[in-house]
């Protein structure tokens, strides 16, 4: 011992080992937040929900990307100060799930639907400043004189407010997950998952196999359970005499929605941006959703005649075109022979007997496969340009001069590199041109963008053939029936604009950077339809800016 | 007295006082200790961290500037009473003090000794806490925020750390102040207590008739109507009267301790 004495720095050792021990357990051990599968304090029969998981992760991951780095670059104070109100907000230590749980009636006996806001906190103190902060905020923003009650709940206490002139909300917590919903009876059905006395969404087995076909729920996680919603539109207004939900069932049915099994979506940061991924699961599809489903894949023979610089650019198949019209044309005149209102049949007559046209015959039937939009130019005068394949342009150009002359709109014609644009003089100092070019049709509001598309048909440089076209498009398995492109050269702007609010200082325009380029596709599989995008942040900026502009303006209003 | 003496004398203070002295070092770094405790264990501090841009990691090291310059200014002084009290009072109180008396140096070659050793150790720790405080805080800026980078905080950490050098000119006079001010006292009072007692009344003393004019002088000016903003031109502006003043004050009160070593009755 007299040894030891002698030798203080191995007690120091010691207790640096122990500091570090400790510490290293702090760090290892998962926040709550972190591995939170909020579905399981969801009811089976939920209609389906969105998840945000660890959002304090998901702003880690805003800040380690590409674009808020380069964003960062222009808007350096801002970009930071905007971050730390967010991360003071109290918000960001937590899992949240918003969910639609299904309709309930009121105690005034109105129909409603019941939506709940389940949280999962890292800790008693995090939850704590989330409910100081937010809900006495939601409480007293207004100003007006609110009205409390609490209701025991075997043995949780359910917390209903009440607001003068307002739809009152109920919250409970039981740990540190905080239950929040539009009726007390919402709440009590999760707190009867969360005690076992109600089955679980993770029982539900749409909801496991649409789980299991997300490829990461690292982000967000979305599920729409089809049966539970076509149970709920089928359910609604029922014995009652509402012709408008009657209709709304009917259009329901008609465009398939009801053949939908589920919906998963995901949003996840890979590669320092964020990819959306969403599976229509319908194996056997029905009404306007099997034929669109029908459609053949884009060829993308169009995006050829995109100049290469383009901003943005959509391609699409419109194969099925014509069906799907008719398959609407018919629905459409269903509901309108039920409510009493002029059918699509009597607008499209009225069409035919104004301009001379026959919509079906001359517009619809000579169009081709592929539907083209892109946007030439960034900045403040975008230029838009759109491109039809033609299976039959003299129909289609007739068509189109025949609706100027009805019209009384001035036409006139010029030559630009042998091909023949058509200036159509509209109302209030705009005008259309368009032109054929290779059996397609071109027009757009500046004939600049006109020229544009006749200059890369004839040998100039296209989007297709591009590089960062080519680099985009190589995620894509399968062939699309859509496919959707952007250059992101005003993308630093767009998000100036969507973080902006009085306090902020971000830059709206003037800023550019070489991002990487958006894309997002959609293909048809035998069980169902498959949207995958690649963005620079997806949705997280919103759901960010939501966070600090709201709960921060709370702060400053000294709520808490 | 030979070279020799000169430098045992030398090797004898620095022996006796090195542990001392580090552990008076750190002391001057708690409020770098506290931040460092506080981004290591809450979460949400190390977020503001990793968050920070090269615009707002300037601001961070315009606050480190003039936050480490009031803890100087405040508690630090009260650290310094506490360092230099033990610089005469314990040795005559445990009588090692008399060793030295059998040696062939003269009584006041002792004290400058001791004085030299103790304020070069003193002052050194008080200046340099700022530029080491700015140091570490920049380092961990420039390692830890995805943001902030070498090119472009390089330019706001050399302008925050000259204005900190001079800043340092003015905390080390004053250091130096209250250094032979406890100093004195150490001499004067052979318990310690007696003399951190002495210090510590001195002290405040001291912050209740000039504390409000050095805080507002190195604290308000550089935040007062500045919406948040840092503004260290003060910190450029060396006044030399006043430390020209204290200088002679600190030596006044050195040769006051000599005085007094010289006529003090030690048995």
């Amino acid at each position: 011992m007299k040894r030891l004495k002698r030798k203080p720095y191995l007690f120091g050792l010691a207790a640096a080992l122990v500091v570090i021990g400790a510490a290293a357990v702090h760090f290892a051990r998962p926040s709550k937040a972190e591995s939170p599968r909020l579905e399981r304090y969801l009811p089976a029969d939920a209609i389906g929900f969105v998840e945000v998981n660890d959002l304090r992760a998901q702003a880690l991951k805003v800040i380690d990307s590409e674009a808020w780095r380069a964003f960062t670059k222009e808007n350096e104070a801002a970009s930071s100060l905007f971050m730390m109100t967010a991360n003071h907000t109290g918000a960001l230590d937590a899992s949240y799930a918003v969910a639609l749980l299904g309709v309930g009636t009121t105690p005034e006996g109105k129909r409603e639907p019941q939506f709940a806001v389940v949280a999962e906190f890292d800790g008693a103190s995090a939850r704590r400043t989330f409910e100081n902060r937010v809900l006495r905020f939601a409480q007293n923003s207004d100003g007006k004189s609110i009205e409390t009650k609490t209701e025991q709940y075997n043995d949780v206490t359910i917390n209903v407010i009440t607001p003068q002139g307002k739809h009152g909300f109920a919250y409970a917590q039981t740990g540190d997950t905080l239950y929040l919903s539009n009726a007390s009876e919402a709440v009590k059905r999760l707190l009867d998952v969360r005690a076992g006395r109600l089955p679980t969404l993770e029982t539900n087995q749409t909801f496991v196999q649409a789980r299991a076909r997300a490829k990461s729920v690292e982000g967000m996680f979305g599920f729409l359970d089809g049966a539970a919603l076509t149970k709920l539109v089928d359910g609604a207004g029922a014995g009652g005499d509402n012709k408008g939900v009657e209709a709304f069932k009917q259009f329901f049915h008609g465009v398939g929605a009801s053949s939908v099994e589920s919906v998963a979506f995901t949003s996840t940061f890979e590669d320092g941006r964020v990819a959306e991924r969403a599976f229509v699961v319908a194996p056997n599809k029905e009404g306007v959703l099997a034929t669109v489903a029908a459609n053949q894949p884009t060829q993308g023979a169009l995006l050829a005649l995109v100049p290469e610089d383009a901003v943005a650019a959509f391609d699409a198949s419109i194969a099925n075109a014509p069906q799907t019209f008719e398959q609407v044309v018919s629905l459409a005149t269903q509901l309108s022979e039920q409510s009493g209102k002029k059918s699509p049949s009597d607008a499209l007559a009225e069409f035919t007997e104004k301009t001379g046209v026959d919509f079906r015959g001359e517009i619809l039937n000579s169009l081709g496969t592929e539907f083209c939009a892109a946007q030439l130019s960034a900045g403040d005068s975008p230029s838009g340009v759109v491109i039809l394949n033609l299976k039959d342009e003299q129909a289609f150009t007739q068509a189109l001069a025949k609706i100027a002359a009805s019209k009384h709109h001035a036409t006139s014609e010029r030559d630009y590199k042998g091909v023949a644009i058509q200036h159509v003089e509209g109302e209030n100092g705009h005008a259309l041109e368009y032109a054929i070019v290779g059996g397609n049709f071109v027009a757009s509001g500046k004939s600049s963008a006109v020229e544009r598309v006749i200059d890369t048909a004839q040998g100039g440089g296209s989007l297709k053939s591009s590089a960062a076209y080519t680099a985009a498009s190589a995620s894509v398995v399968g062939q699309p029936q859509f496919v959707y492109y952007n250059s992101n050269a005003d993308y630093l702007n767009h998000l100036g604009h969507t973080l902006k609010s009085s306090d902020d200082t971000f830059k709206t325009e003037g800023q550019s950077a070489s991002l990487r380029p958006s894309f997002a596709y959609g293909v048809m599989r035998a069980d169902g339809f498959y949207v995958e995008g690649h963005t620079p942040l997806g949705a997280f900026p919103r759901l960010l800016s939501g966070v600090a502009s709201k709960l921060g303006e709370k702060k400053e209003s000294g709520a808490e | 007295m030979t070279k020799e003496i000169c430098k045992a004398m030398l090797w004898k203070e620095w022996r006796e006082t090195r542990w001392k002295w580090l552990a008076f070092a750190f002391a001057f770094h708690i409020p770098l200790g506290i931040a460092a405790l506080v981004v290591t264990l809450r979460e949400p501090a190390r977020f503001d961290l990793y968050v920070l841009s090269d615009a707002v990691a300037a601001q961070v090291l315009d606050v480190t500037l003039v936050a480490q310059s009031g803890f100087l200014i405040t508690a630090g002084l009260f650290l310094l009473a506490f360092f230099a009290v033990g610089s005469i009072g314990a040795e005559l109180d445990n009588r090692s003090m008399f060793f030295l008396f059998e040696r062939p140096v003269m009584r006041w070659h002792i004290l400058l000794f001791k004085y030299v050793v103790g304020a070069v150790q003193t002052t050194m720790c008080v200046g340099l806490s700022i530029l080491s405080t700015l140091a570490f805080v920049y380092f961990i800026m420039a390692a830890a925020a995805t943001n902030v980078t070498l090119a472009g905080s390089w330019g706001a950490f050399v302008k925050v750390a000259s204005n900190g050098v001079r800043g340092t000119v003015l905390t080390m006079v004053i250091g130096l102040m209250v250094y032979s001010a406890t100093f004195l006292f150490s001499v004067l009072f052979e318990k310690w207590w007696i003399a951190v007692i002495a210090g510590a009344v001195s002290l405040v003393g001291m912050f209740y008739y000039v504390g409000g004019y050095i805080f507002d002088w190195i604290i308000s000016a550089a935040t007062r109507d500045r919406g948040g903003a840092i503004d260290l031109s003060l910190y450029g502006r060396l006044d030399p009267v006043p430390i020209l003043v204290m200088l002679i004050v600190s030596t006044g009160l050195f040769f006051a301790s000599q005085y007094v070593f010289a006529r003090k009755e030690m048995k």
